[in-house]
């Protein structure tokens, strides 16, 4: 019954975080900014955050922050952002000023979290370890590995670091799927998949030092559309084409007598 | 690696025990009950005192007092000064406030927010009692927040301006663990600020005098040459050094060694005497240490920044509260000491009300009355200087006073109010003139040589003494006072006087409120709701939006935009309307703000308009420094906001405006169309602007 109660209660959070991103764009669409940021906190609390609703968030926190003239907490909030999605694109909304510091903190930062996973063959068994990678601004909270040995069934679960035992023989291989959590329980960076986990065969490399992932993780789409940039292209073009039409439509409309030179004009000076 | 035990906090502490004042343990002090001696120096003592206000309003400060065999050293008083006009000037968290300065008997006194709390200097004088706790992760936190908080309040005192806006200057020179306290609350007090340079000190330092403490000083300030706030700046990365390490970053047996070791000696990472200490704090500390001022953070502020940064990313978050809670762990019985103390000096004053013959100055203590009349003043006595203006207190009455009816800072000797802007507190400085006093027995007679603070040379210097000096125009108290000194027989001249005056103040009043009413119905909008919410709050803003022509900057000297906007026009007459003596130079506020942007603003004032003689006169109904905020969001995009042609900045923002009905202007995408917008700002509260745009 605990279970039960325990089981609803969490997916009532997960349900209501990313609830409260949309309450707090709501409220700050009302001008309501610290109600807006009291929606933020709660939905950072919360649990179910995807990236993109994670995005959504801290863009909408740096908006808060910098109509309150909180530079500094302005720039964190952009910094974490450009951390979770470099290429995110700030909305309409985005003053000039917030867009510059949106660029500064995607240079500062360097790129999005990553994860890399390590097994290490042991006597008995396996060890797996997840390394969190370019997280500059501390945005990941926490690692979930989950790891299966030889296909097994049942797979195993844990934070960083998990051991996996095998007593009837050596291990063969491993799949992985390690999992960057971030604020709200958003995953932040993942290697594989439960559909596609990462393989590690541990024939070949057996108690010769770890076996790390084949490089880094992919950071998560999140899934934000780059209407901006598309609009930006767009105008480009359409300007682009408006000028080879202007400059068309005046090379067709001048005739050849407007371009010959003009009589000289005789002016006569008189004392 | 713990700390080793040289690190000498506890060994000049210097804490003692508060000393009760006098035999009778309580001394009156003007309007302030004096009950312990918290600290004395060379050049006076702090006192921890009671603010004794009307029916028992009663707080606890502390006050500073100059020694009175110092009072008539011009060079002392003038520092002495300056110290209260720069702190009272800041209005910051971080800086500890300045509550009242003036002079009672020739003995000049700052009265200052009291902070139940320690200096930095005790915290680390605990710490090194246990060593351990340096290194824990939760210590170099707090460490690295308390340094934060403080590098934000001498921001504050860096980025000072004087009335006109010309920056201060003002540099503290003086930062050490001693002058940064942090309250049981877990905030952060810059305090002290004795010996800060300004641009408009009485008390000029020349190039090459020294002041504060070697250990703490800049390169450049130990060399005697110019300043700047990067000298605080420095100051705070030694502070922050000691509070990382546990240990003087340079304690040498004389003063010349300080000065040597401090001008040439090798820096030490913080990391390298203690280990627990993080790369991010080791780095922002050593850059605050760059012996090349232009090495160093630009600003306190960068410096805070930084540091604020490097706690983010820490996994504890450490906010007031954890530093509240650290401190309370820490100082408990401490706590419990300072608390009781303050709690004594509230049953001594309470007990002092009672029986005013226990007072150690009897002479001077209250008649019986059922409500505690303003202390009273020997003649030309007790002046008291209110955030840079000195105010002439309540003379004793003839006749036990009636209890006032509002309390307003010239009517009742209530504790002053936090120090307002300088140009405010000028404008409420209008007092009665000094009334004759009819016990002359109670005064006693004035030192010779004590300062006075009506002296000529200083009020020539401090203009809004000069102001407060000055003949003061009849109000509604003085031209009653007034009566009382003319002769009988002018009586009914002046009755008549005043019956035609009332008439005509009347007839105009009654123009201004028409023209008001008649004009107010053209601008009126429909949306001008304290607090428009949501959708209705858009639309209704939306509806009173008026579209404007196009023109790059909005123009003041245009018909349909006369200063102040032609919206908010009537609203100054409308404030005048309502009668507000302290309004009276709220037209001048408005006519600065309406100046074209990039106006100098002493243009802008010179062209105010100067209130009217019947604005002078009327009495306060709101205070003149009424302000509100405005949430203005443009969902679909940005805009520049502005107001009377002052860009406040780009949405989404809050801004702050004078209370009342305001015109704000909305460029979206910065076109040069604008919308305008009418709002009501209310006063000390928020309301919401929501005006979608389109690209």
């Amino acid at each position: 019954m605990l279970a039960l109660a325990f089981s609803a209660g969490a997916t009532s959070a997960r349900a209501q975080a990313p609830d409260d991103v949309e309450a707090g764009w709501a409220r700050y669409r009302e001008a309501d900014f610290a109600g807006a940021l009291e929606a933020f906190d709660a939905a950072e609390a919360g649990e179910g955050l995807s990236p993109a609703s994670l995005a959504r968030l801290l863009e909408g926190r740096a908006l808060v922050r910098f109509a309150q003239g909180e530079q500094a907490a302005m720039e964190a909030a952009l910094r974490r952002l450009a951390n979770l999605d470099p290429q995110h694109a700030l909305g309409d909304d985005a003053p000039p000023e917030v867009a510059r510091a949106f660029l500064a903190a995607r240079r500062d930062v360097g790129g999005p979290v990553r994860v890399e996973v390590e097994v290490w063959p042991e006597p008995a068994g396996a060890r797996v370890r997840a390394r969190v990678t370019g997280d500059a601004t501390g945005l990941a909270l926490g690692v979930r590995l989950r790891a299966r040995v030889d296909g097994e069934e049942a797979w195993r679960e844990g934070g960083e670091e998990l051991l996996l035992p095998r007593v009837d023989g050596p291990v063969r291989f491993i799949e992985v799927v390690a999992t960057v959590l971030g604020p709200g329980g958003a995953p932040l960076a993942r290697q594989g998949t439960e559909e596609r986990p990462a393989r590690f065969d541990l024939a070949a490399g057996a108690g010769a030092g770890p076996i790390v992932g084949a490089g880094p993780s992919d950071p998560l789409a999140v899934g934000m559309l780059p209407a901006r940039r598309r609009r930006v292209i767009g105008g480009a073009l359409g300007a682009a084409a408006a000028v080879l039409l202007v400059a068309l439509a005046i090379g067709l409309s001048r005739g050849e007598t407007r371009t010959q030179p003009t009589a000289p004009v005789v002016v006569e000076l008189r004392p | 690696m713990s700390a080793e035990p040289t690190g000498g906090w506890s060994r000049d502490l210097g804490e003692r025990e508060p000393a009760p004042v006098g035999a009778s343990g309580v001394e009156r002090f003007g309007r302030y009950l004096l009950c312990y001696e918290l600290a004395a120096g060379g050049m006076g003592t702090v006192y921890l005192a009671r603010a004794v206000g009307p029916a028992g309003f009663d707080r606890p400060v502390a006050i500073k007092r100059i020694h009175p065999h110092l009072a008539h050293q011009q060079r002392l008083v003038e520092m002495f000064l300056d110290e209260a006009r720069i702190t009272s000037r800041v209005n910051h968290p971080n800086v500890c406030s300045v509550f009242d300065f003036g002079e009672v008997d020739g003995t000049y006194y700052i009265a200052l927010e009291y902070l139940l709390g320690e200096s930095v200097h005790a915290l680390l004088a605990e710490l090194e009692r246990d060593s351990g706790a340096l290194d824990a992760p939760r210590w170099q936190t707090i460490a690295a927040r308390v340094v934060a908080d403080a590098c934000e309040g001498l921001h504050a005192a860096h980025t000072l301006h004087d009335d006109r806006g010309r920056p201060l200057r003002v540099v503290h020179r003086d930062v050490s663990p001693q002058n940064l306290f942090v309250t049981y609350d877990g905030a952060t007090k810059v305090l002290d600020f004795g010996v800060a340079r300004a641009e408009d000190r009485l008390h000029q330092t020349v190039a090459g005098d020294v002041k504060g403490k070697y250990a703490y000083m800049a390169p450049e300030q130990v060399s005697g040459r110019e300043v700047d706030a990067r000298a605080d700046v420095w100051a705070l990365g030694v502070c922050l050094w000691e509070m990382l390490v546990g240990e003087r970053l340079f304690r040498e047996p004389s003063e010349m060694d300080t000065i040597l070791a401090v001008r040439s000696r090798a820096i030490p990472a913080p990391s390298a005497r203690r280990a627990s200490v993080s790369p991010a704090l080791d780095a922002i500390c050593l850059r605050a240490l760059e012996r090349d001022p232009k090495g160093r953070w630009p600003s306190a502020r960068a410096m805070g920044r930084a540091l604020e940064e490097a706690l983010r990313q820490q996994p504890m978050p450490t906010g007031l509260a954890d530093v509240a809670d650290w401190m309370r762990a820490r100082f408990a019985r401490r706590r419990t000491r300072k608390r009781e103390l303050v709690e004594t000096v509230l049953a001594s004053s309470a007990s002092l009300r009672a029986h005013p013959a226990g007072t150690a100055t009897p002479s001077l203590a209250p008649p019986a009355a059922s409500v505690p009349p303003p202390p009273p003043r020997p003649r030309g006595g007790a002046r008291r200087r209110s955030a840079g203006t000195v105010t002439p207190s309540m003379a004793p009455p003839a006749r036990p006073p009636r209890p006032p009816r509002r309390p307003t800072p010239t009517a009742t000797p209530s504790v002053p109010p936090p120090p307002p802007p300088r140009a405010k507190a000028a404008k409420s400085s209008v007092a009665p003139p000094p009334k004759r006093v009819a016990a002359p027995e109670a005064a006693p007679p004035r030192k010779p040589g004590s300062a006075k603070p009506a002296d000529p040379a200083l009020a020539e210097r401090f203009p809004p003494l000069a102001r407060a000096s000055a003949p003061v125009p009849p109000t509604r108290i003085s031209s009653k006072h007034r009566a009382v000194e003319l002769p009988p027989s002018r009586r009914p001249r002046l009755l008549a006087l005043a019956i035609v005056g009332a008439l005509l103040v009347g007839s105009l009043g009654t123009l201004a409120a028409v023209k008001v009413f008649g004009s107010s119905e053209r601008v009126e909008p429909a949306a001008a709701a304290p607090v428009a919410s949501s959708a209705s709050a858009a639309q209704g803003v939306e509806d009173a939006a008026e579209v404007v022509g196009e023109g790059e900057r909005p123009d003041p000297s245009r018909p349909s935009d006369p200063p102040g906007g032609d919206a908010e026009g009537p609203e100054p007459r409308a404030e005048e309307a309502s009668a507000s003596m302290e309004e009276a130079s709220a037209p001048a506020e408005g006519a600065a703000e309406e100046a074209p942007e990039g106006a100098p603003a002493e243009a802008a004032r010179a062209e105010a308009p100067r209130p009217s003689r019947m604005a002078r006169r009327r009495p306060a109904r709101r205070p003149a420094s009424a302000r509100g905020h405005v949430n203005v969001v443009t969902p679909g995009g940005w805009a520049d906001v502005y107001h009377r042609g002052r860009h406040l900045g780009r949405t989404p923002r809050q801004i702050e405006l004078p209370a009342g009905r305001r015109i704000i202007e909305l460029r979206p995408f910065g076109r040069s169309r604008g919308i305008r917008v009418s709002v009501h700002v209310p006063s000390g509260d928020v309301t919401r602007v929501v005006r979608p745009v389109e690209r």
